[in-house]
């Protein structure tokens, strides 16, 4: 339907292009690498990590069939999601339900959002996981079977974002659980979940080696130091 | 029912395809905030507006500069750094789409010059 060899990257480095190089590189090379993240470090850009950019309606289109297209190979059908509220306020499921809502409609490019772990491709986590959600998110995590992908969206898992340095926060995300992807926001807006979900299949296909997963197992848990559950 | 059958006929189509509808984000969007260093004036507004801490000013260098730490894993943008910065160094941009692989990749560490050295800095 569409050539992916028309959207071949034109300009490296460029930071406007920024979500739309990745999506050129994943459906020239479907391969996402740290290359991707091109650092532009030239005196004319005020911005020289590697975010920034937005997505227009065609982008979210070929980010999403890119994202279709990978999954289809990685997993052979789709992408399955289960979502862990870690203590959030509820304004990331808000984004999550619009993504997969008849606006946006996600579900088209084969995303979908599962009721069990075990079920789970990749595991979306919300919020800042207090004490009292510790324990679940980690019993989900070990419930998945590999591949597990964990991304964590919102400024909450990532930093703790207005919940940080509460008494009853154990976060942030990556102390407890290796992170794939980060998508922050305060929510993220459904096209910056799509494009991090995209990213986070790039890093899957990584692991995928000569047919098999590379699996990561336990030992890569990171228990909090100082939580309830650990002690 | 035959009724709503035919009603349900005569209104048809409802939803819209997606290349139809706005392309871009609404303009009164809010992304991230944008730092301009050769605007910055290191008076530290910013990092007192900001609700999460996002935004850290390091003490003033000997060389009269100050580092600057804006971390989009925290910022919820919010837009206070921007509504108090007085040389307009800070603007809120309308991008969004910021997910990375890697935590570092969403830290903005760079050197601005500080004007208020005398005063003390941080």
């Amino acid at each position: 339907m569409r050539n992916p060899d028309a959207h071949a990257p034109q300009s490296a480095g460029h930071t406007a292009n920024y979500p739309l190089q990745i999506l050129h590189a994943q459906a020239a090379s479907s391969q996402v690498t740290e290359t991707g993240h091109t650092r532009p470090q030239s005196a004319g850009l005020s911005h020289p990590t590697a975010v920034g950019g937005s997505l227009d309606t065609a982008e979210v289109e070929r980010a999403g069939e890119a994202l279709q297209k990978t999954a289809w190979r990685l997993f052979r059908r789709s992408l399955h999601i289960r979502q862990v509220d870690a203590g959030s306020c509820n304004g990331c499921e808000f984004e999550v339900s619009a993504l997969m809502g008849p606006y946006y409609d996600a579900q088209r490019f084969g995303i979908d959002i599962v009721a069990s772990p075990r079920h789970a491709d990749l595991l979306l986590v919300t919020g800042p996981v207090t004490r009292h959600l510790h324990r679940a998110l980690l019993d989900t995590y070990e419930a998945m079977a590999e591949p597990r992908l964990v991304a964590a969206m919102g400024v909450c898992p990532i930093n703790g974002g207005v919940f940080a340095r509460s008494y009853a926060v154990d976060g942030p995300l990556d102390r407890i659980l290796p992170v794939d992807v980060y998508i922050p926001g305060c929510p993220p807006r459904p096209q910056a979940l799509l494009h991090g979900l995209l990213l986070a299949l790039g890093r899957a296909e990584q692991r995928l080696v000569g047919g098999r997963w590379l699996t990561r197992g336990s030992g890569d848990l990171v228990p909090t130091a100082g939580s309830r559950f650990t002690r | 029912m035959l009724r709503i059958i035919a009603n349900a006929l005569r209104t048809g189509q409802v939803t819209r395809t997606l290349e139809r509808l706005e392309a871009q984000a609404p303009p009164a969007t809010k992304g991230r905030p944008a730092l301009d260093p050769a605007r910055c004036d290191g008076n530290g507004a910013c990092e007192a507006a900001c609700p999460t801490t996002a935004i850290r000013l390091g003490v003033v260098q000997p060389d009269g500069q100050r580092p600057f730490v804006l971390d989009y894993g925290a910022c919820v943008f919010c837009g206070r750094c921007a509504a108090a910065c007085v040389p307009g160094a800070l603007t809120i941009t309308p991008d969004y789409a910021l997910a990375t692989l890697q935590r570092d990749d969403l830290i903005l560490r760079v050197s601005v010059p500080s004007q208020v050295a005398k005063k003390g800095g941080d």
